[in-house]
């Protein structure tokens, strides 16, 4: 559990996006909170995973940690400088450090650019003299396992897999401390996906990289984490060290993940009691009163309309936001 | 022999032998799939498995009579014993949406947006049945909505596709597809959209729908946690082509075919560890540019120098048919660790 | 445009579109290369003096007047010929100045958002809540007659055209991912719209651009017949028309120059396809 130590430290971050109404002279009716109060910490080195369905906000955070977005409240703590309080200009040579690998290993590389001058994009940022980019280039293409003559060629060229290490270059050109992986395998095909897992897990142990990892997938969580976070409607609702969380959730959410998740295997698969969860995840426009999960959790009660649950500790790392949870 | 044959059960509902479909291209015709054959028995849940390319969409397309102009199948697909491979369009439409149904991966674009819900049902069911009442079809259409776990049907039932999320959509779609109690559902990807909470809802009204009404259900998934809760016999589809196919346990426990072994040892488990995943190295092969041989060998850790220079035969093994020439001499499930 | 329209083919499967795209493009490339051709060498090899008579009034085509003489005894052929140097230069100007000026207002708008969209964008709107033409006469008109007035006039209704493409397109790259990692890379924003946003919008604008020449000159034509643009003696094309209008009976002075609108116009409309069809990532086959 980072303390002191933390490299990225997340407070009470909130994002919110203004619901608009009228053509001409729009006007704020209202806001959608994607990010409601998050706080999360992430150590040098280490892996967190950020778990949730879509709309949870998990995606928004990690844009709004990387200023993509702009928090409208709360604080990012980069090794101790308040990320949100920078102006553009101070903000520009802070990114080295927290770089972002994509979902879509598709859209996110420049069409009309080789993979050279991709992975090299931000060392020319870096105001690095060009064959020191070209060198550095190739070093991080061999870092993920691409041949560097290919670096002449455009993206298309390319399979979604290899797109997506060029991608994985680009972020480590930079040699950041920090990379933000959002959902980087979900959209490979399976045989595909555990190349690339097993090339981000060898980079993070040759390179010391902590990684805040989103995901949806469970299992793939599960393989690739050190402590996870589960995220439902904008907020954190259960923390724990990776073990602790497969074994014991705590939370009534975690719990319906955990059993939902399919595994790969009949015989258990038919076997396996199933908490499917009721009704549908409510509007981030209109959020539940008291504790966001209630209106589909099986324990809830009324207290739970009322008070919002304050996190409880459980165990070392292990915090969760819920009235009832299972000790 | 033909896989047709050994997996042939008395009276398949649909029997799909000797597939091939071509995609034209710059250099002349491509094989999308180049011989693909599988049955489908009443009331079965066949799970076809691949990733993108095998051609696991395109043969069920070519079932439905779907196939994107220009693109040729040829080969044999019968349906209760009728053969339907280039029917006439008014036939086959009768067909489609009656006997035969068919769910996409995405509900948001496959329901129209300005027809409240209920008129998109009750015009499927009124197609097929044209001397219903709007009593009768909008009672029918609220038992489907029912069938498909949708609370509060007879509100909901005027109610637009916007006001519905996701997994609310996709249960539309399904009732839509079992609208006229189809013998038949293809479900392509019918999950993929969906979140892990939904996806466990919509798993149940298949099973449930396979239960009550006998539908033998098609899904078509690269997710191998959903064949392995819902199907009763998988066929894993590689490059065009079926690599193994046979009972669901069977295939899991003891994969004969080193694709399906990769496949199942590269996903990692939700309640194990393994230190490293399993990686297929390579990637598939380009449609223009098949290997000569097996078309797994370039990237098979077992391929001998046979396997290059000609396509193995279906063989049976108990359960399952397998297309490898070492299919008897390979004990994958140990081999594959060792591969790793 | 209805006519390109009609003959464009759709189809996802373009084995047939390329070979008919192909078919068109050489036509229109070499309908637009003679004319360039010729409005550069006429004076070299010219027929007959363009403004002086050349023969009797009013004769029907023959040998010696192909396309027959006007009411003022001048050979057809020799003045639609002298008529591509108004009509390509009236084309190459106003698009010169209407496709920069949009496309930079429109970047703007796009990429910067805010007061700078608001202004742009509802001035570009109130330009094209008028009919194109009306507009363009009102203006030329309030000007007074002439070809740089014209061509003043296409320009103010053309801009907007180009405004909203630019804009649009800016919009709809701004949203990619990729620019999002130009962002993490530590790219400054005029890095990231020159680098990484403009070289992805130009398709569109260029494809409508080449269609454009034809509409340009077909309505700088429409001005000279009405009598605000070129002015007589000058053989320009609409101009020449509306000299066969008020001869009616003499069908053979409009003929010249009306084919000559006629083809470079429908050129345009193939050439701008041909373009689309290059361009467009979605019509491409896959390797």
């Amino acid at each position: 559990m980072p303390a002191e130590d933390a490299l990225l430290k997340v407070e009470g971050v909130h994002v919110e996006f203004p619901i608009l109404k009228g053509l001409v002279f729009p006007r704020r009716v209202g806001s959608i909170s994607a990010v409601a109060g998050v706080s999360i910490e992430v150590a040098p080195g280490e892996t967190l995973s950020l778990v949730g369905e879509s709309g949870c906000g998990k995606s928004t955070l990690a844009r709004a940690i990387l200023r993509l977005v702009t928090a409208s409240a709360g604080q990012v703590l980069f090794k101790g400088v308040d990320l949100t309080k920078l102006s553009p200009a101070k903000m520009r040579p802070f990114r080295r450090h927290v770089q972002l690998v994509f979902q879509n290993p598709y859209a996110s590389l420049h069409p009309r650019m080789t993979a050279r001058e991709i992975i090299a994009e931000p060392l020319r940022m870096l105001g690095m003299d060009r064959r020191e980019q070209v060198e550095r280039a190739k070093q991080a293409m061999q870092r993920v396992q691409l041949r560097p003559e290919f670096g002449d060629r455009y993206p298309f060229a390319f399979s979604g897999g290899q797109r997506q290490r060029i991608g994985i270059a680009r972020a480590l050109s930079v040699n950041p401390e920090m990379v933000v992986l959002d959902e980087p395998v979900s959209a490979l095909d399976v045989s595909v996906q555990a190349d690339v897992l097993n090339l981000l897990k060898d980079l993070q142990a040759d390179l010391g990289i902590a990684y805040l990892f989103i995901a949806h997938n469970l299992a793939v969580v599960r393989h690739f984490s050190d402590r996870v976070a589960v995220m439902y409607l904008g907020k954190i609702v259960e923390t724990a060290p990776r073990d602790r969380l497969f074994k014991r959730p705590a939370h009534p959410y975690t719990e319906a993940l955990l059993s939902a998740a399919p595994m790969p295997d009949p015989i258990r698969e038919r076997k396996r009691q199933r908490i499917v969860l009721r009704g549908e995840i409510p509007s981030p426009a209109n959020r539940p009163t008291g504790c966001c999960f209630r209106t589909r959790c099986p324990k809830a009660a009324a207290i739970c309309a009322q008070i919002d649950p304050p996190p409880v500790t459980l165990a070392q790392g292990h915090v969760v936001n819920c009235h009832f949870a299972n000790a | 022999m033909k896989i047709g044959d050994m997996t042939a059960i008395p009276e398949p509902l649909l029997e799909v032998r000797d597939l091939r479909i071509a995609i034209p291209g710059r250099q002349g015709e491509h094989l999308a799939v180049a011989n693909i054959g599988f049955t489908v028995a009443s009331g079965e849940i066949l799970g076809l498995v691949g990733e993108s390319g095998s051609g696991k969409s395109l043969s069920m397309l070519a079932v439905m009579g779907l196939l994107p102009a220009g693109m040729r199948a040829s080969g044999s697909i019968r349906f209760k014993g009728q053969e339907i491979l280039g029917l006439p369009e008014r036939q086959m439409r009768r067909l489609r949406g009656g006997r035969i149904a068919m769910i996409f991966q995405d509900p948001m674009t496959a329901l129209n947006p300005v027809l409240t819900l209920g008129a998109q049902i009750v015009e499927t069911i009124e197609l097929h049945n044209p001397s219903l009442s709007s009593r009768e079809l909008r009672n029918r259409a609220i038992e489907l909505m029912e069938l498909v776990a949708i609370p509060a049907p007879d509100k909901r039932f005027d109610q637009y596709p916007h006001e519905f999320s996701g997994g609310m959509r996709q249960r539309i779609v399904i009732a839509i597809a079992v609208a006229n109690d189809p013998d038949l559902l293809i479900a392509d990807e019918p999950t993929t959209a969906l979140d892990v909470t939904i996806q466990a809802q919509i798993v149940d009204i298949l099973n449930r729908l396979r239960r009550e009404k006998g539908v033998a259900i098609a899904l078509i998934t690269h997710d191998l946690g959903l064949v392995a809760g819902l199907a009763d016999r998988i066929a894993i589809l590689y490059a065009g082509r079926i690599a193994e196919c046979g009972e669901i346990g069977a295939v899991f426990q003891r994969p004969r075919h080193p694709y399906t072994a990769g496949l199942l040892a590269a996903v990692p488990s939700i309640d194990a560890d393994v230190a490293r995943l399993y990686a297929i190295r390579g990637t598939p092969p380009s449609l223009a540019d098949r290997p000569p041989g097996c078309q797994f060998n370039p990237r098979c850790p077992f391929a001998l120098p046979r396997c290059a220079e000609y396509n193995p035969e279906f063989r049976r093994f108990g359960e399952t048919v397998v297309a490898c020439h070492r299919a008897e001499e390979l004990n994958l499930a140990s081999d594959t660790a060792d591969a790793r | 445009m209805t006519v390109a329209a009609s003959l464009k083919s759709k189809s996802i499967w373009p084995g047939i579109t390329l070979r008919w795209s192909s078919a068109t493009l050489i036509f229109a490339l070499f309908v637009i290369i003679s004319f360039i051709v010729i409005a550069v060498t006429i004076p070299l090899w010219s027929p007959y003096d363009p403004v002086g008579m050349a023969g009797r009034r009013l004769q029907p085509p023959s040998a010696l007047h192909w396309c027959g003489t006007d009411a003022l005894g001048r050979d057809v052929l020799t003045r639609a010929l002298w008529g591509t140097r108004y009509s390509l230069p009236i084309a190459v100007f106003v698009l010169g100045v209407a496709v920069p000026v949009g496309v930079l207002l429109g970047t703007a708008a796009g990429f910067f958002g805010g007061i700078i969209d608001n202004a742009v964008m509802r001035l570009a709107d109130v330009t094209l809540a008028f009919p194109p033409v009306l507009l363009a006469m009102a203006i030329a008109a309030s000007l007074g007659p002439g070809l740089v007035n014209t061509a003043v006039a296409l320009i103010i209704v053309w801009w907007p055209i180009y405004a909203r493409l630019m804009r649009a397109q800016v919009l709809n790259v701004k949203k990619l991912d990729h620019v999002d990692a130009a962002v993490i890379a530590g790219a400054g924003r005029f890095r990231i719209l020159f680098k990484h946003i403009m070289p992805l919008c130009w398709s569109p604008i260029l494809v409508n651009t080449t269609m454009d020449v034809g509409l340009v000159i077909l309505l700088a034509s429409g001005l000279s017949f009405i009598g605000l643009g070129a002015q007589p003696p000058a053989p320009e094309w609409g101009q020449m028309v509306a000299e066969g209008a008020s001869n009616f009976y003499s069908w053979w002075i409009a003929l010249a120059p009306g084919m000559a609108i006629f083809l470079i116009s429908i050129s345009s409309n193939f050439l701008g396809d041909a373009l689309r069809d290059v361009l467009d990532p979605q019509v491409k086959l896959p390797a």
